[in-house]
């Protein structure tokens, strides 16, 4: 979830451009697109919103480097921070892109990172989704007044729905993190044994602890009730295997009714392969 | 900018008997309603075959188009820029694959082509030739009959799969065609100066975004321009990608492609969706799909 302010100032040309060529004017009524699947563009709206348009932001970010010691556990808090700032930026320039449209969301949102050989340690951060509005009106921007962020596909969006919930933002804590090397007699000493390494162990259990914490903080500044769908990932990037960025990603979400229930399902056996 | 040799080198109307279905089996007799009946060979599954059944279509046959392009670069490029001879050349290559797969679907009496998968292979070497194909199955109108007026002049092409034609169909839209957006977009090497200054920071390369946002929202704007051509009243399934091809990294080509749909309102059906649980064990989805470099992967279509 991005915190900052929506301006057009960091769209290209051609976005508005593509933008304002899906609005319906004088003479046509206007064009969707979206990334949905038939399946997802059905139940967007069952669940009554319809698309607008695929929205999409993007950042090519270089990823500086951070001294550490060898032997020790720590975060390298700048590039923690670096990678946070780059998913941000291509949030943010996306949210933007939903506002030009007017829309009251984003569903189906995907960050992806994309490596270029000409840019060692740079790369391209991507926030992609389509942005949705509600078919009836009604309030569903954030308190502060954007349009919600959501990484749930289509049909987890109405099942959310269904259960008197909306989704709110996109959330994301991220901590990289550098496990400590073994040094070598210690290595040497211990190598026939099976046991566990406490000092791997307690780093990795921390850099966790602290990408959820960080999560849980943005989705409480939204004013959130809980976080769904919560996927934790660890990942080296390219950054050579004992540094590892913990990325724990969810939708927040908020009650909208008081009554949460949800239909018995049925019990199927698939005929599908 | 250097200059470019794109040229369509072959095609398969060369090669190709007329006389003949791809199945190999000759040309059924038309507007006879036909007592002979041909085989048919698709690429359905069986859902996808029960579905496009269900739908009230039939399938008429595997189908594809071919074209083979030399896509190499001749000169030297300099600058950041679009490459618009390049643009046009891969643009033209793949309408060009998906024409001829439209004139296959109207020889076969196809009022639409579903399935249709666009691939691009290279031919290898330093030939820096590629081969566009699309491949799809053509579908009709039960009991309809070949080259009758109730056949439309251009069928329409799809990506989208036989269920998921079945769903729209059962929604009340209908795909209209396929469309698709090219920008090819050089990319400047970083000059020493610049990437001494930059090394140790963390920073965005706001140049580089720019120019690279500004390439994929181009191809965007393209497909938007061909689905407003088509009077559609949305697009959905698109995909966006990057290729470098045979050009190395420095120049990348922003393809988005997806299917035009539009609304038939006396064919809408309530679809009234109910929560179902599978007795089948659920494969847990990549938890890394959300981010990074994975292929995206969604809950089950």
């Amino acid at each position: 979830m991005s915190g900052h302010e929506p301006s057009t100032e960091g769209l290209p040309q051609e976005a508005l451009e593509r933008l304002h060529e899906l609005e319906a004017t004088g003479g046509t009524l206007g064009l969707f697109t979206s990334d949905l699947s038939v399946n997802e563009f059905m139940l967007v709206r069952e669940a009554g919103f319809r698309p607008r348009g695929l929205v999409f932001g993007s950042s090519i970010f270089h990823v500086g480097i951070q001294g550490r010691r060898w032997g020790k556990n720590v975060e390298l808090g700048k590039l923690t921070e670096a990678l946070y700032s780059a998913r941000e930026l291509a949030m943010t320039r996306m949210e933007e892109e939903a506002d030009v449209l007017g829309a009251d969301g984003i569903v189906g949102v995907r960050l992806d990172i994309k490596y270029y050989d000409w840019g060692k340690h740079s790369a391209e951060f991507i926030a992609i989704g389509t942005a949705v509005s509600a078919t009836e009106g009604g309030d569903w921007r954030t308190k502060r007044g954007l349009p919600f962020t959501s990484d749930l596909s289509g049909q987890d969006f109405w099942t959310l729905l269904q259960t008197g919930y909306a989704p709110l933002g996109l959330v994301l804590g991220n901590c990289v993190y550098h496990v400590g090397h073994r040094n070598a007699i210690g290595a040497i000493n211990q190598y026939p044994r099976s046991m566990e390494q406490p000092k791997i162990t307690q780093a990795l259990y921390e850099a966790r602890e602290l990408a959820m914490a960080r999560m849980q903080d943005e989705a409480s500044s939204l004013g959130a009730e809980g976080v769904v769908g919560v996927q934790l990932v660890e990942k080296s990037h390219m950054m050579g295997s004992h540094i590892i960025e913990f990325l724990a990603v969810g939708t927040a979400v908020r009650p909208i009714s008081g009554e949460h229930s949800l239909a018995l399902p049925q019990l199927t056996l698939s005929l599908d392969s | 900018m250097g200059s470019i040799a794109a040229q369509l080198v072959s095609s398969h109307e060369d090669v190709v008997d007329h006389t003949k279905t791809s199945a190999g089996a000759p040309v059924p007799p038309t507007g006879s309603g036909g007592d002979v009946e041909a085989s048919v060979t698709t690429d359905l599954s069986v859902d996808e075959w029960l579905l496009v059944d269900d739908s009230g279509y039939e399938p008429c046959g595997l189908l594809f188009g071919v074209a083979v392009f030399h896509i190499g670069l001749v000169g030297v490029l300099t600058g950041n820029g679009e490459v618009d001879t390049l643009s046009s050349a891969l643009l033209r290559a793949r309408e060009l694959a998906t024409g001829k797969l439209q004139a296959e679907a109207r020889r076969v009496g196809a009022t639409g082509v579903v399935g249709v998968r666009l691939s691009i292979d290279q031919l290898g070497g330093k030939s820096h030739l590629a081969r566009f194909m699309a491949i799809g199955t053509g579908i009709r109108p039960k009991g309809a009959a070949v080259g009758t007026e109730s056949q439309p002049a251009t069928p329409f092409l799809t990506a989208l799969s036989g269920q998921e034609f079945a769903l729209l169909l059962r929604g009340g839209f209908l795909p209209v065609g396929l469309v698709m957006g090219v920008c090819v977009y050089h990319v400047r090497r970083l000059g020493p100066l610049t990437w001494l200054r930059t090394y140790s920071q963390s920073i965005e390369m706001s140049a580089y975004t720019s120019a690279l946002y500004a390439a994929r929202e181009l191809a965007m704007v393209r497909l938007q321009a061909e689905a407003l051509g088509l009077q559609a009243e949305g697009v959905v399934g698109m995909t966006t990608s990057e290729l470098s091809h045979v050009w190395g990294s420095h120049v990348i080509e922003f393809f988005a492609m997806g299917t035009a749909i539009t609304s038939l309102p006396d064919r809408q059906d309530l679809l009234d969706p109910t929560f179902v649980l599978s007795a089948r064990d659920n494969v847990v989805s990549d938890p890394g799909a959300i981010l990074g470099d994975d292929e995206r992967t969604r809950d089950d279509k």
